[in-house]
């Protein structure tokens, strides 16, 4: 992970590092180009002077100029063209090709420039000789006479006068023969006209190479050669760059197409985290109801453990006072019915005072009242030995109107003198329950009748049996409650009394008892009129008992019980 | 026995009780009709028993040291013509099975007892007594016998025994029994009270393994109604959710001679059907011992009479 996270690191280092290089390898180009332009331009500046010295060279034979004052500018305008072309500051020194073939034009410039000299003596040579002929020319036409003989000299002379000229300034094959055949025809006529001719043809000739010399193409060949060289130079850099940008293109797209994955990852990686996330809000949700559901379930489970150990633990203190109860019970009564045997042995006997006689009537009616209040505590203590069925089977055919019997008697000191009590018991079959908890139910519902009420007031217990059903009313003439209270009667915890006074448990237990015995619990109230709880129990049922193994596992009874065990063993 | 002039003869009960006031009240009652004596514990009353041949021995059960069912069980062994009354306040189970079983009880008396009623309850006890010491032919006496008294398989099961019923509702349960007594006795199975009826009429059984309720309801009813009409039959009685006061009914209403708790050794079973079988050949040489016990049965109160199934019993056995 660890591993994972600096390679990641890396790798955005290294493409962020190739990605600058790219970008500053793509972006020399103008620096590179705006030199390579000058360097051109200088090149094409050079050359433009070069080709217009040549130009003036020509210009000043033909107009046989003497004063050489365009020539001498264009050549100093060529020459400070050189010099910046030689500067370092262009850049055409810096490569050593270019640099070799500007040093081999420079070197062709200065030697053409180092010829004007030359050219300009041949030149002011040639006109002077030029002029020398012409005087001559001047000189013979006008000693001429207009006769024919004379008339075929002055065309003579006029002939090669244009030939010497045009010899002069463009000598053609033709210029110098025919000149020589001119003067061959003049015969020495005129010999200082004829060596004046030939003084021009010398100086012509002598000019010639010279201007040749001067106007030749090297050094714009030179030139060319660097313009070509700076612009393969840009070429060059030009092919490099566009190297660089193409891959700075390949990488970018690439990049974009990592980013692009990245991103659709990430997406995905979203999308999942989202569905994720909602998957688990849901299981989190669903967990959080199974372990409220699970709450709930153990805080019933408990609520009914505590019920059923309160019961046992009632019971056992029942089953342990009772028999407290029961000895010094049985002696009194037992004692009280001898007393009262043997005073009616006495009165029998006769022979008492009329005041002893009254005495023991008095006394056969005071033990007679012991005798019910001892009977009385009998049927109380009978009635908690029942009620809380310590030793008794968990199910059994049990007849419901004693179970309500039983109830009203345990909460007999909450009913007494206040409330009521209104038996309407049919005859019922003994129905299969589960005894303890059906008397349960029905302390339970008449304990909440009676704290219904305020004051004095009515309970009502009906039984009926219909069809295959045992059917128990019970209601009272208490508060009643209204819809709401109604409709949560019988849910764990809902209680309607006091923080502390009920654990609002009674109600959800009778529920689960009755359902538990197959049978249904339902209420009718209405504020202030009472409520009436009327709970059906199917008469016939199966034993809901949880069945005894029947032999004890002992080697020994196993041996002999047991169809898989082996004969005679 | 030496002879004496029958009105001097007072019948003998020995009370045991750690409240004396119990004693001196029960005394009241009795000693103008009968030889009365008390112990105010159950030692004392075991040393009483063996110069004294008490007719009826009435214990409490809660004493200190020795409980009411040691006491009985004692007195069984020492006095086994003795007639043994269980008078307690105190409904517990342990001990219910425990005076069926150790110390065949005549009756279980809940105390407040009714005067009346304890004073007949005593006369009969003490005229099983008189029936039994008429008798030359003691009834077996064996408590906790040796789960191997009589090994198993070595009885052949012959026809000629008296046989074995089994009532219970559930038939894996019944053939689990039959499996393991057939071996000893013919034994036949019933699943209902109608069944076993058919079975009583049709085969000669001696003792009845029973549920102590079939389908919900207590047998004490059919129990207390073959009595009647079937005196001499044995019963065993077998229970997987004891039920105290089931329990008392059956000893009172039912004479019932066994309690077995589920699960059931196997060899406590065998040893108690053994027992019940040679009672049943004693109770069989002597109808007259038979009938007597039948007609000393605590009278079943009137809601506890099923008179149609009591009126099925009489029909089904006299047809």
């Amino acid at each position: 992970m660890f591993l994972r996270k600096w390679i990641a690191v890396l790798a955005v280092l290294a493409s962020i590092a190739l990605l600058t290089l790219l970008v500053v390898k793509s972006q020399e180009r103008p620096l590179d180009a705006r030199l390579a332009s000058d360097q051109l331009a200088q090149v094409n500046y050079a050359t433009r002077l070069t080709q217009q010295f040549s130009r003036e060279i020509a210009r000043t034979r033909i107009t046989r100029d003497t004063s050489f004052a365009a020539l001498d500018g264009t050549a100093a305008l060529w020459t400070s063209a050189d010099e910046r072309l030689a500067r370092p500051e262009t850049g055409l020194a810096a490569q050593p090709e270019t640099n070799r073939t500007l040093n081999r034009y420079l070197a062709l410039a200065a030697e053409r420039r180092d010829g004007l000299a030359e050219f300009k003596a041949a030149q002011l040579h040639f006109i002077a000789a030029f002029a020398r002929l012409r005087i001559e020319a001047e000189h013979i036409l006008a000693s001429l006479r207009p006769s024919d003989a004379d008339q075929s000299s002055r065309t003579q002379v006029m002939t090669l006068l244009d030939e010497l000229a045009s010899y002069g300034l463009q000598a053609n094959p033709n210029n110098g023969g025919r000149i020589y055949s001119l003067m061959a025809r003049m015969n020495g006529r005129h010999p200082t006209f004829e060596q004046a001719a030939r003084d021009v043809r010398a100086a012509k000739d002598e000019l010639q190479p010279i201007a040749d010399a001067l106007t030749d193409s090297a050094p714009v060949e030179q030139l060319n050669a660097l313009g070509a060289l700076v612009r393969d130079t840009i070429a060059v850099q030009d092919a490099r760059i566009e190297h660089y940008t193409l891959a700075l293109a390949a990488f970018a797209g690439a990049l974009l197409l990592v980013f692009s994955l990245i991103g659709l990852r990430l997406r995905g990686s979203f999308n999942e985290l989202d569905g994720i996330n909602a998957n688990l809000e849901k299981l989190v949700e669903e967990r959080t109801d199974e372990l409220n559901r699970t709450l709930q379930e153990l805080r019933m489970q408990q609520a009914h453990l505590i019920q059923s150990e309160k019961l046992s633990s009632l019971g056992q203190m029942v089953a342990g006072v009772a028999h407290e109860i029961n000895t010094p019970l049985g002696y009194a009564l037992s004692n009280v019915e001898t007393v009262k045997e043997s005073i009616a042995l006495v009165e029998a006997a006769g022979g008492l005072s009329e005041d002893a006689q009254e005495r023991v009537v008095e006394a056969d009616v005071l033990l007679e009242d012991s005798m019910h209040g001892m009977h009385q505590i009998d049927e109380l203590v009978k009635s908690l030995k029942n009620f809380s069925r310590m030793d008794r089977s968990t199910t059994e055919l049990f007849n419901l109107n004693d179970g309500l019997d039983t109830a009203l008697k345990i909460c007999q000191n909450q009913l007494k003198g206040r409330v009521e009590i209104e038996r309407d018991f049919a005859e019922l079959p003994a129905v299969l329950c589960a005894p303890s908890q059906i008397n349960q139910v029905f302390l339970n519902l008449i304990n909440n009748g009676a704290q219904a009420i305020e004051g004095t007031g009515l309970i009502r217990i009906e039984t009926r049996h219909e069809a295959d059903q045992a059917v128990i009313r019970i209601s009272d003439s208490g508060c009643g409650m209204d819809e709401e209270t109604r409709a949560h009667i019988f849910e764990p915890f809902f209680t309607t009394k006091a923080v502390g006074e009920g654990t609002g448990l009674g109600l959800s237990i009778v529920f689960r008892i009755i359902e538990d015995h197959g049978g249904r619990i339902t209420v009718d109230s209405t504020p202030g009129n009472g409520s009436e709880f009327t709970i059906t129990l199917p008469v016939r049922q199966s034993a809901a008992s949880s069945p005894v193994a029947t032999f004890a596992a002992e080697p020994e009874a196993s041996l002999s019980i047991g169809s898989a065990t082996p004969a005679g063993a | 026995m030496t002879a004496q002039p029958p009105i001097t003869v007072r019948p003998r009960l020995l009370f045991v009780d750690d409240e004396a006031r119990i004693l001196v009240s029960l005394k009241s009652i009795f000693r103008t009709d009968y030889d009365v004596r008390t112990a105010n514990s159950g030692a004392e009353a075991i040393e009483i028993l063996r110069d004294w041949p008490a007719d009826v021995l009435v214990s409490d059960q809660r004493m200190p040291e020795m409980t009411g069912v040691d006491v009985l069980r004692s007195a069984a062994a020492i006095r086994p013509d003795t007639t043994r009354i269980l008078l307690t306040g105190y409904s517990d189970l342990e001990a219910i099975i425990g005076s069926v079983n150790d110390g065949e009880i005549f009756r279980f008396v809940s105390k407040p007892w009714r005067r009346n009623e304890l004073r007949d309850t005593v006369a009969a006890a003490v005229r099983t007594t008189a029936s039994a010491l008429a008798s030359n032919d003691p009834e077996p006496i064996a408590i906790q016998s040796p789960p191997d008294a009589q090994p198993a398989g070595e009885t052949p099961a012959n026809s000629d025994q008296p046989g074995v019923l089994i009532l219970d509702a559930d038939a894996a349960e019944r053939e689990a029994l039959r499996h393991v007594l057939s071996a000893d006795r013919p034994t036949y199975v019933a699943g209902s009270f109608y069944d076993a009826l058919e079975q009583i009429k049709t085969h000669r059984i001696g003792t009845v393994i029973t549920e102590s309720s079939i389908g919900g309801e207590p047998v004490t009813t059919l129990v207390n109604g073959l009595h009647q009409l079937r005196p001499g039959l044995v019963y065993i009685v077998l229970t997987g959710q004891p039920d105290a006061q089931h329990i008392i009914d059956l000893i009172n209403y039912g004479q019932i001679y066994r309690v077995l708790r589920k699960p059931i050794n196997v060899s406590v079973l065998r040893g108690a059907v053994n027992l019940a079988a040679r009672r049943h050949q004693t109770l069989e040489r002597r109808p007259d011992r038979a009938r007597q016990l039948t007609e000393e049965l605590a009278p079943l109160p009137p809601e506890r009479q099923n008179r149609g199934l009591f009126a099925k019993i009489r029909q089904f056995l006299q047809a």
